[in-house]
């Protein structure tokens, strides 16, 4: 199998603190998989450097055999790599629907002057994703599970092969989980890729091909969820044992 | 669009009757409120859209405008000559010093114009008083039309081809991108738009609109000084035009223009001197507090209730 993502030594500093440092790993092509750490581990700056929100120290990012280093974030996203936030991040004063067709719009100022973007031809991402009925709903009247979906359908609007999903499962009660992951099972048979950052790891033990662990922004361990939660350092990182990484 | 265009036209058509009927003193200040509305509308298709606050719009009007001075004046440029390097120079100016500003956000756009708009303030009284005229400014310059009902006729006109134009572009989903970027810029980032096209193409927008109106405005004046451009009650009177017509909408800063220059002439003979900022400022804050879209987003909230009530009594 093909390495659709390959992130070899990634470093990352904030000032004294190293967010993430030298990790590696990568995403093999019809795989999913799982992103997993304590908090404050770096999961979601691994995100942010693939999406090129920040720009790493060291260390090279691929995509498709490409380097994405010198590329900016739209570039990143046009060449099909999409993501969720943590906390949601729709426009706030567009409704449901507006929101998804705005991430489906062209990057071309001429293409946008003509007026042949309608709402409907957007409304099959909308229901794919279970927000039918709140399509004429603003952000702020949809429930966390609701924004979560926009978020998924917002993510898909731009066509992506690869999508991250950061913390995708966070604050969904046990329906809305099961429901999130039917439609990741079902994009993944569609044949996306999908890399997902979650806490939740009875929501993600079996929906993931593979784990990744990171602590301290190092990686600690690597492999099928079963083995990795038998890990020590795991185990002691998740319990907040010292001298693990 | 078909629907609107036959408003603006009825718009227009009882706007050109107003000549008929005004005395010409009256007129002179509805020249003024054209222009003010013209600039209201340059600082709204960048500051009411994307949300990058300029407090420098004068900035880009005083280098067009006193470019085309200096150009006439001591080069003995021909008028349109003059006007049309105005309005590159107003441009060029604005994309070499304000341009670069849009990479930073929020408060500290707003003050990088502000001080540009002084430092322009400052430099033209210092450097080279011989050519810029110094506090005095420049004057005898050639007019565009003389008379207040031709004056009228041009500047209106003017008005109304940029806020048409205007209107088309922040109507198109070129519109809907710009407030995205003030919503949220970074998100769209992450739906594959490179903002900082959008950015420029605002910018750009902008920056001619307003060194139009700052060319024209100097050509129908035919004189320009330091105080009456880079002054603070120009920025105020663009900002408030623009903040209680209503921002991100292009005609709220036509009608607050109009306002706003009626309400200057009006309490004149009452509020002769400075203390007539209060008022605006008064009725800015109280607008701002009630209804944050202005003048144009309480005509259309009254708008749509109108017609939500025909349709409840159409249907029970």
């Amino acid at each position: 199998m093909a390495k659709l993502l390959e992130v070899h030594g990634l470093t990352k500093h904030f000032g004294g603190i190293t967010a993430v440092d030298n990790l590696s790993f990568h995403l093999e092509e019809g795989e999913i998989l799982g992103l997993m750490g304590p908090n404050g581990s770096g999961k979601t700056t691994v995100f942010n450097l693939i999406m090129r929100d920040h720009k790493q120290d060291s260390g090279e990012i691929f995509f498709e055999g490409e380097e994405i280093s010198h590329c900016r974030t739209d570039e990143v996203v046009k060449m099909g790599i999409a993501r969720t936030y943590q906390i949601p991040r729709p426009f706030r004063d567009m409704t449901a629907i507006e929101n998804i067709r705005v991430s489906a719009l062209p990057d071309e100022v001429i293409k946008l002057l003509r007026r042949e973007f309608r709402s409907e031809m957007y409304t099959e991402l909308g229901k794919d994703v279970g927000l039918g009925e709140y399509f004429s709903m603003y952000p702020d009247e949809l429930t966390v599970g609701n924004l979560r979906r926009l978020e998924m359908a917002k993510a898909m609007a731009t066509n992506p092969k690869l999508a991250l999903l950061d913390e995708i499962f966070a604050g969904l009660t046990i329906v809305e989980i099961a429901e999130i992951s039917e439609l990741i099972r079902r994009k993944k048979a569609e044949g996306l890729n999908i890399i997902i950052i979650s806490h939740d790891l009875r929501a993600l033990a079996p929906l993931v091909d593979r784990v990744v662990v990171i602590y301290f922004g190092r990686l600690i361990a690597e492999g099928p969820f079963a083995e990795i939660v038998k890990d020590e350092k795991v185990k002691a990182a998740y319990l907040g044992v010292k001298g693990v990484a | 669009m078909i629907k609107s265009l036959l408003w603006w036209l009825i718009f227009i058509a009882v706007m050109c009757t107003l000549p008929l009927f005004l005395p010409s003193g009256i007129l002179r200040f509805l020249v003024f409120a054209n222009f003010v509305a013209i600039w209201a509308m340059s600082w709204d298709v960048l500051s009411g859209y994307t949300g990058y606050t300029s407090f420098g719009h004068p900035f880009l009007i005083g280098i067009a405008g006193y470019a085309t001075a200096i150009l006439a004046h001591e080069f003995g440029f021909p008028l349109y000559g003059s006007m049309a390097l105005g309005v590159l120079a107003g441009v060029g100016a604005g994309m070499a010093f304000f341009f670069p500003a849009l990479r930073v956000r929020g408060p500290y756009f707003a003050l990088v114009t502000l001080a540009l708009m002084d430092l322009a303030h400052r430099l033209v009284i210092a450097i080279r008083p011989d050519v810029t005229g110094g506090t005095r400014g420049i004057t005898g310059l050639p007019l565009v039309v003389s008379g207040a009902t031709p004056s009228f006729y041009m500047s209106l006109g003017v008005m109304f081809a940029i806020a048409i134009g205007l209107w088309f572009v922040t109507r198109s989903d070129i519109g809907t991108i710009l407030r995205a970027i003030h919503m949220d810029e970074d998100a769209l980032k992450t739906e594959g738009f490179s903002t900082l096209k959008y950015k420029l193409l605002a910018f750009l927008l902008s920056a001619v609109v307003a060194s139009i109106g700052g060319v024209l405005y100097t050509h129908y004046l035919g004189t320009i000084s330091p105080e009456g451009i880079f002054g603070i009650d120009m920025l105020f009177m663009i900002l408030i035009a623009a903040l209680i017509g209503g921002q991100n909408s292009i005609i709220g800063p036509i009608i607050g223009a109009y306002f706003i220059i009626s309400l200057l002439q009006v309490s004149r003979p009452f509020l002769p001197g400075e203390e007539r900022w209060l008022l605006y400022g008064a009725i800015a804050l109280g607008v701002y507090f009630f209804r944050p879209t202005g003048f144009y987003g309480i005509a259309t909230d009254i708008g749509s209730w109108y017609r939500e009530r025909r349709r409840r009594k159409q249907y029970g």
